[in-house]
C-alpha cells in the first residue's frame, strides 16, 4: 500500500467534519473521494498533508510513515518528495510572469532534479501537449484552460511522486476536456505505478477512470465499492438517491409532456461586441467579437428548450438577448404576434423573467427574502388584484414561510436558487429563462430545482429556456435541445431525432464526451 | 483595538464638549492676574487653570478642550462633505460608464495632480480666514479617494447577477443605485470616511500651524501646536499637550478606520457557500 488512512478524522475549529474515515490506495491504482459539496472530501484529502486549516487525528500512513502529528519542518520535505498535488483552478495554479519552462523546473527542484531541455519536453509529451518546445516558451495567458490542467498535471509529476492527490482536477474545465483529462490522469497513473487520491463531486465523470470509489456525506462514509458498481447499483441508499439524481445518457428516455401554442419566435440573432481597445488596429478586419450569429429558435408554451454548448459558445449572450438583459445587434424577438422592442416596457418584462447561474449572487445580500421575492411585483404590475403573496410563491417552489426574513447569508445554494426562481414566479411569467441555474448546486440539490421547475411546468404551463453545459440534464428534460458551437446553432431539433440522429460533428462530439 | 480606540475618541469627543462647562474659565477669557503659570505651581491650581495659563493669561485646558472641538468638528463635517461628493462621484461614473466615466476619472486624476495644499492657501489668502473655508477646502480635496473608490465598488457591484435580476424586475436605474448599489458600498464607504477624518485633522492642523486656519480667540490643535512650539524652550509643556492629543486623536482614529475597513473587506472576500468542501 501506499497510502492508507485509519480512523482519519478531522476538524476545524474543534468542529469535527470527518468521522473515522478508513481507506487504503494501491500503487497503479485510482481511489476516489465523492460527495456533494459540504461532505468533507477535499478535508479528507488535504488535511493530513497540512495543506488547510484542518486538524487531523488518527492515522494516515504514507509509504509505511505515519505522517499525522509530524511537525512542518518534517512534514515538507516528504511531502514535497513523495507527493504531487493538482488543484481545481487551471487558471490560478499558474504565476502569470513565469513561462512553463520555469515552472516545470521549479516543480522538479522540489525532489533536487535539475531538468535538462528535453526532459522539460518529455515531461509535456507525456501530458499530451502538442509541440512541447514551443509551449516551454510561452506563458500561461497564452494557453487555453486545457492546456493549463495539463501544465498542472505535468508540475505535479515532475518529481516522480509515489502519490498523487488530484482535488477536483476536471471541475473547472469543459465537459469535452473533462473526460479528455481525466483519461489522461488514469494512464499515468497506470504507466507510472503511481498512486492517485481523486477528489470529485462529479460522480458520473469518475465513472470510467477510478477503480474504487469511497462515498461520503456529512463527513461519514456511506459506501465504499469498486467505481463501476457504485454508478451503476449503489449499495447504500444515499448512494441510491445521489445516483437517481445525476442525470446519465444511458438512461431511458421518458416522453415529453404536450406543448401549446407557440409563445416566442427568435428570428436571426446575432450580437457583436467590439474587441477591446487596441493600439494598433486591423483595418482589414472587423473589430467586432461576433459572439451569437444568425440564431432563430422557437418556444412555445409548456415547452422546455435547452440550449447546450461548451464555455464560450455564445449560449448565454443568446440567453440574456432574448431576455432583454443584454446586447442584441441584429434580429427580431417576436412574442405572439408582435415584435418586442430593444427597450422592454414593463409589459413586456413581465411576460419573462430570468434564473441566474450563481444563486446567492443573484440575490441582494442586504435584503430579506421576503422583499426579494416582491421586488419584481412592484415594478412591473399595476394589477395587484390576482398575485401570489410572497409566502405563496416561497410554498410553490418548495419553502416554508420561515425563510421570509431571512438574508441571502443565511441560504444554502439549493435554497438561495428557489428563492431566485420564486422572485421570478411573482409577476406570473410565461417563460422562465434559466442560465446555467443548477450547475452551482450539488447533485441532489440540482435535481429537486430541476422537479420543482419541471411541476411548475405542468402546473402553469411555464415555457422554459434553458442554458446548460450538462447534455444529461438537457436529456432528461427538455423537449427541444438546440446545439451551439462558437455562436451558432448547430443543430436544433426535438430531443428524440437528437439523440437518433446528431445532425452535426458538435452535437456528435457532445454525445461522445457526456456520461 | 478597535474598540479601545473608537472608546478613546469618544472620550477625547466627550471631554471636549462637557468639561468646559465645569471648568472656571472660557477658552477666550484672560487672567489679567496669572500670567504664564506653570502647572506645577500652587498659584495655578489656586486660580483654577490646571494645566497652566498661556503668555496672556488664557486658560491652557479650556484652550486645549476648544481646539480639539473645533479640529474634530472640521473634520467631520469636512469628510462628510468628502463622502458626499465622492460617493455622487463615483457611484455616476461607475455606473454610467463609458466615455462619461472616463471624463470624469480623468478630472480626479487631473485634480490629484494640482498642489492642493498651495490653493487650499491660496484660497485662504485671498478669501480671507474663515472655518467654512477651511472646511470646503479641505473636503474639496479629501473627496478624490473616496470617489475612486466608490466608483471601483460600484463597477465590482453592478456586475454581480442580483444587478441583473433587478433590471430584469423592471427598477429604473435610480431605484438600483439607491436600493441595491448604495446599500452596499456604505460599509466600504464609511471605513473610508474614518480613514478620511484623520487626515483631514492634519490637513487642519497643518494649515492652522501656518496660520492660516480658524480665527483668534478661536482655536484648533494645530494653533496650539503652532503657539507651543514658540515657547518650548521654556515651557515644554505647551506643546507636548496640545500634541499629545493631536496624535492620540489621530492614531486612534486611524486604528480604528483600518480595523473597520480590514472587516468589511474579510466579510466581502468570505463566501458563504466556502464551507468545508
Amino acid at each position: 500500500m501506499i497510502y492508507s488512512a485509519r480512523n482519519l478524522s478531522i476538524e476545524i475549529d474543534s468542529t469535527a467534519l470527518v468521522h473515522d474515515v478508513n481507506f487504503d490506495i494501491a500503487a497503479g491504482k485510482i481511489l476516489a473521494l465523492a460527495g456533494a459539496s459540504g461532505s468533507g472530501k477535499t478535508l479528507t484529502c488535504l488535511s493530513p498533508f497540512g495543506l488547510n486549516a484542518g486538524q487531523a487525528s488518527g492515522s494516515a500512513i504514507l509509504l509505511g510513515q505515519d505522517i499525522i502529528g509530524l511537525s512542518e519542518h518534517i512534514l515538507s520535505p516528504i511531502r514535497a518528495r513523495d507527493v504531487g498535488f493538482i488543484f481545481q483552478q487551471p487558471l490560478t495554479a499558474l504565476t502569470p510572469h513565469l513561462n512553463i519552462a520555469a515552472h516545470l523546473t521549479e516543480a522538479s527542484m522540489q525532489a533536487g532534479i535539475s531538468p535538462s531541455h528535453e526532459s522539460l519536453i518529455s515531461m509535456l509529451e507525456r501530458v499530451g501537449l502538442s509541440r512541447p518546445a514551443d509551449k516551454l516558451r510561452q506563458y500561461p495567458h497564452q494557453l487555453s484552460g486545457g492546456e493549463r490542467q495539463r501544465i498542472c498535471i505535468a508540475m505535479g509529476i515532475a518529481h516522480n511522486p509515489k502519490l498523487l492527490v488530484a482535488d477536483e482536477p476536471t471541475s473547472a474545465l469543459d465537459a469535452e476536456l473533462r473526460r479528455d483529462i481525466m483519461l489522461l490522469l488514469r494512464d499515468i497513473c497506470r504507466e507510472e505505478n503511481m498512486a492517485m487520491l481523486l477528489v470529485s463531486h462529479d460522480l458520473a465523470s469518475i465513472e470510467s477512470s477510478a477503480d474504487d470509489a469511497i462515498l461520503l456525506q456529512k463527513g461519514r462514509i456511506e459506501e465504499v465499492s469498486p467505481t463501476r458498481l457504485l454508478v451503476q447499483k449503489p449499495k447504500s441508499e444515499y448512494g441510491a438517491r445521489l445516483m437517481a439524481a445525476t442525470p446519465r445518457m444511458d438512461e431511458k428516455l421518458s416522453p415529453s409532456p404536450p406543448v401549446g401554442d407557440t409563445l416566442l419566435n427568435a428570428r436571426d440573432i446575432c450580437v457583436n461586441f467590439s474587441r477591446p481597445f487596441q493600439f494598433f488596429r486591423n483595418k482589414s478586419e472587423d473589430n467586432m467579437v461576433r459572439a451569437v450569429r444568425n440564431v432563430s429558435l422557437t418556444i412555445a408554451q409548456g415547452e422546455t428548450l435547452a440550449i447546450v454548448g461548451g464555455s464560450g459558445s455564445g449560449k448565454s449572450t443568446l440567453a440574456r438577448a432574448i431576455a432583454g438583459l443584454g446586447p442584441m445587434s441584429e434580429g427580431q424577438i417576436v412574442w405572439k404576434d408582435s415584435v418586442l422592442p430593444a427597450k422592454r416596457s414593463r409589459e413586456n418584462r413581465a411576460l419573462m423573467q430570468p434564473v441566474f447561474q450563481d444563486p446567492i449572487a443573484s440575490l441582494d445580500p442586504k435584503w430579506r427574502v421576503r422583499n426579494i421575492i416582491l421586488e419584481p411585483q412592484k415594478y412591473l404590475l399595476d394589477d395587484m388584484s390576482d398575485i401570489l403573496s410572497a409566502e405563496e410563491l416561497l410554498m410553490e417552489v418548495g419553502l416554508d414561510s420561515e425563510f421570509l426574513d431571512r438574508l441571502p447569508a443565511q441560504l444554502s445554494g439549493g435554497q438561495a436558487q428557489r428563492v431566485a426562481i420564486a422572485r421570478a414566479l411573482s409577476v406570473n411569467p410565461q417563460l422562465l429563462i434559466l442560465d446555467e441555474a443548477t450547475s452551482a448546486l450539488d447533485p441532489l440539490a440540482a435535481h429537486s430545482i430541476a422537479q420543482t421547475l419541471q411541476n411548475l411546468q405542468e402546473k402553469r404551463g411555464l415555457a422554459i429556456m434553458m442554458v446548460t453545459h450538462d447534455l444529461a440534464l438537457a436529456r432528461r428534460i427538455a423537449h427541444q435541445i438546440g446545439v451551439m458551437k462558437d455562436g451558432q446553432l448547430v443543430d436544433y431539433q426535438s430531443k428524440e431525432s437528437l439523440f437518433a440522429n446528431p445532425q452535426h460533428e458538435a452535437t456528435q462530439a457532445l454525445i461522445h464526451n457526456s456520461h | 483595538m478597535m474598540r479601545i480606540s473608537i472608546i478613546l475618541v469618544a472620550i477625547m469627543a466627550a471631554l471636549a464638549v462637557f468639561l468646559p462647562f465645569l471648568l472656571p474659565w472660557d477658552y477666550a477669557q484672560i487672567d489679567w492676574d496669572g500670567v504664564n503659570l506653570d502647572m506645577t505651581s500652587t498659584e495655578a491650581w489656586q486660580r483654577g487653570h490646571y494645566l497652566g495659563s498661556d503668555d496672556i493669561g488664557r486658560d491652557r485646558l479650556a484652550r486645549i478642550l476648544a481646539g480639539t472641538r473645533i479640529t474634530m468638528s472640521v473634520a467631520l463635517a469636512a469628510a462628510s462633505v468628502a463622502m458626499i461628493i465622492g460617493i455622487a462621484w463615483g457611484v455616476i461614473a461607475g455606473w454610467v460608464g463609458g466615455r462619461t466615466e472616463d471624463i470624469m476619472m480623468r478630472i480626479v486624476d487631473a485634480l490629484y495632480a494640482l498642489p492642493f495644499m498651495f490653493i487650499v492657501i491660496v484660497l485662504m489668502v485671498v478669501f480671507g480666514r474663515s472655518i467654512l473655508l477651511v472646511f470646503i477646502g479641505i473636503g474639496a480635496v479629501e473627496w478624490l479617494t473616496m470617489a475612486r473608490v466608490v466608483r471601483g465598488e460600484v463597477k465590482a457591484i453592478k456586475s454581480r447577477p442580483f444587478i441583473l435580476a433587478a433590471k430584469a424586475s423592471g427598477a429604473s436605474s435610480i431605484s438600483i443605485i439607491l436600493r441595491h448599489i448604495l446599500p452596499n458600498i456604505m460599509g466600504v464607504a464609511i471605513a473610508y470616511l474614518m480613514l478620511t477624518v484623520p487626515q483631514v485633522v492634519m490637513v487642519e492642523s497643518f494649515l492652522s500651524f501656518l496660520g492660516l486656519g480658524v480665527q483668534e480667540p478661536m482655536t484648533s490643535l494645530g494653533i496650539l501646536v503652532n503657539e507651543g512650539a514658540a515657547q518650548m524652550e521654556i515651557n515644554p509643556a505647551a506643546l507636548l499637550l496640545p500634541g499629545g492629543v493631536l496624535i492620540l486623536l489621530i492614531i486612534s482614529l486611524t486604528i480604528a478606520g483600518e480595523r473597520l475597513r480590514d472587516r468589511i473587506n474579510a466579510g466581502a472576500i468570505k463566501n458563504p457557500n466556502a464551507g468545508a468542501s
